[in-house]
């Protein structure tokens, strides 16, 4: 299929707006940009009970935002602890905002997105700890937040989704909080890959390679080794245990095969994954609904898939237990 | 009439701009005929500003309309839109 003709119109204009000094553009440059782009770019309508609230962090209080689809104000759901996107080093609770009005609604589950902190001010691990402190503060805090314990999933987007990823890996290992759903949008899955789809659609597809660089030197620069399974989930050395997937992935993202290839090595340690190829679509699109309007449909799917997997999830089945068997 | 029309088209351009700029914190403060890539918007901002300018003014902006020129400065923004809301 040829490009989804809102996704070309914003990369045509993303073309036009180039030669503008993105290269040596400061993390605020960047942060501010993303945001400039949600703000313009994103549709935040849909109506959800938000709450903003803050727990303990590492460094200081961690920024949360819960929210709750109208339907379930009361009564228990199943919940998402969400990572946004950005490339380590932007992204906010803002960004995103869209995005999990449009999935809490659509999956009927309360979502707790999580403002971890960013690099390079805070490189590799610290967004990644943050992450999983998160988590055990939902499990742990699940009765008063309203949240199925037993039906509780880690989701992100590009960046976000490879922490989300990463997460459930680092949780089963560890042999708890048991995770229910792992959502994977347009995940960024092995960070040093320089074939197939990261050529193919390197330049001029939403991230180039050359900005994707700097996010991951600013990130993991002088860190971990590039295929260190904290950064890069696909290089895990099993995949047996882990929970249920699903992938979603966009036809002409540069971080699409390593999705597909993460989504092969799920089913062939016998983990149940559903993995969706969006047609037409550039990374990023389904927090771009203004721009692109198919990034409703996508969440709505996205919504529905969430629904039926929390449905078929099996009360008090842990990582720990699946991982043990 | 025309001018009026003129000056209120530039003075929404002009605050889409700086509501973009305000984000930063250089300039804010932009004239019609700067360069608003030498102002700081990055290829993004230009994004978000190409959206909101359809948004505003309720057009779509063709392709071959979408050319650097046509976003260098809020002046040259202001011709881009009254020559497409001309054609529509």
């Amino acid at each position: 299929m040829s490009l989804d003709r809102r996704a070309k119109r914003l990369l045509d204009m993303l073309a036009a707006g180039r030669g503008a000094p993105d290269a040596k553009s400061s993390p605020a440059d960047r942060r501010a940009a993303l945001e400039a782009l949600a703000a313009a770019g994103d549709d935040v309508s849909t109506e959800v009970r938000i709450d903003d609230r803050q727990i303990p962090g590492l460094a200081g209080p961690l920024p949360i935002r819960i929210y709750t689809p109208l339907e379930a104000a009361r009564a228990p759901t199943p919940g998402m602890v969400f990572f946004h996107g950005g490339g380590w080093v932007a992204g906010s609770l803002e960004t995103h905002d869209g995005l999990c009005r449009r999935l809490c609604e659509a999956a009927g589950c309360r979502i707790v997105a999580v403002d971890y902190r960013l690099a390079p001010e805070h490189p590799f691990p610290a967004g990644l700890t943050d992450c999983l402190l998160a988590l055990n503060w939902v499990s742990n805090h699940a009765l008063t937040l309203g949240i199925d314990r037993s039906r509780l999933a880690v989701g992100g987007d590009s960046a976000g989704a490879g922490l989300a990823a990463a997460v459930a890996q680092i949780a089963r290992e560890a042999a708890g909080p048991a995770i229910a759903l792992q959502v994977l949008i347009c995940p960024i899955l092995d960070v040093a890959r320089r074939t197939g789809s990261r050529t193919a659609f390197g330049d001029g597809f939403f991230i180039g390679a050359t900005a994707f660089e700097r996010d991951l030197t600013d990130y993991a620069g002088f860190g971990p080794a590039f295929d260190d399974a904290r950064l890069s989930p696909l290089h895990a050395a099993t995949f047996h245990g882990l929970p249920p997937a699903l992938i979603h992935t966009a036809e002409f993202d540069p971080f699409r095969d390593e999705a597909e290839d993460y989504a092969v090595a799920l089913r062939d340690a016998g983990v149940e994954v559903t993995a969706v190829r969006h047609p037409g679509m550039i990374h990023y699109f389904y927090a771009l609904a203004r721009a692109i309007p198919y990034a409703e449909a996508a969440s709505a799917v996205i919504g529905a898939q969430m629904r039926t997997a929390f449905e078929t999830a099996e009360p008090g089945e842990t990582a720990a237990a699946a991982f043990a068997g | 009439m025309a001018d009026g029309t003129t000056m209120s088209a530039r003075a929404q351009i002009t605050a889409i701009v700086q509501s973009i700029l305000a984000k930063r914190s250089g300039l804010i403060d932009v004239a019609a005929d700067q360069n608003l890539t030498d102002a700081g918007l990055t290829s993004l901002d230009m994004v978000g500003l190409m959206l909101a300018i359809e948004d505003e003014f309720e057009i779509e902006i063709p392709q071959r309309r979408m050319t650097p020129a046509n976003f260098r400065t809020i002046a040259a923004i202001e011709t881009l839109v009254s020559a497409v809301a001309m054609a529509a």
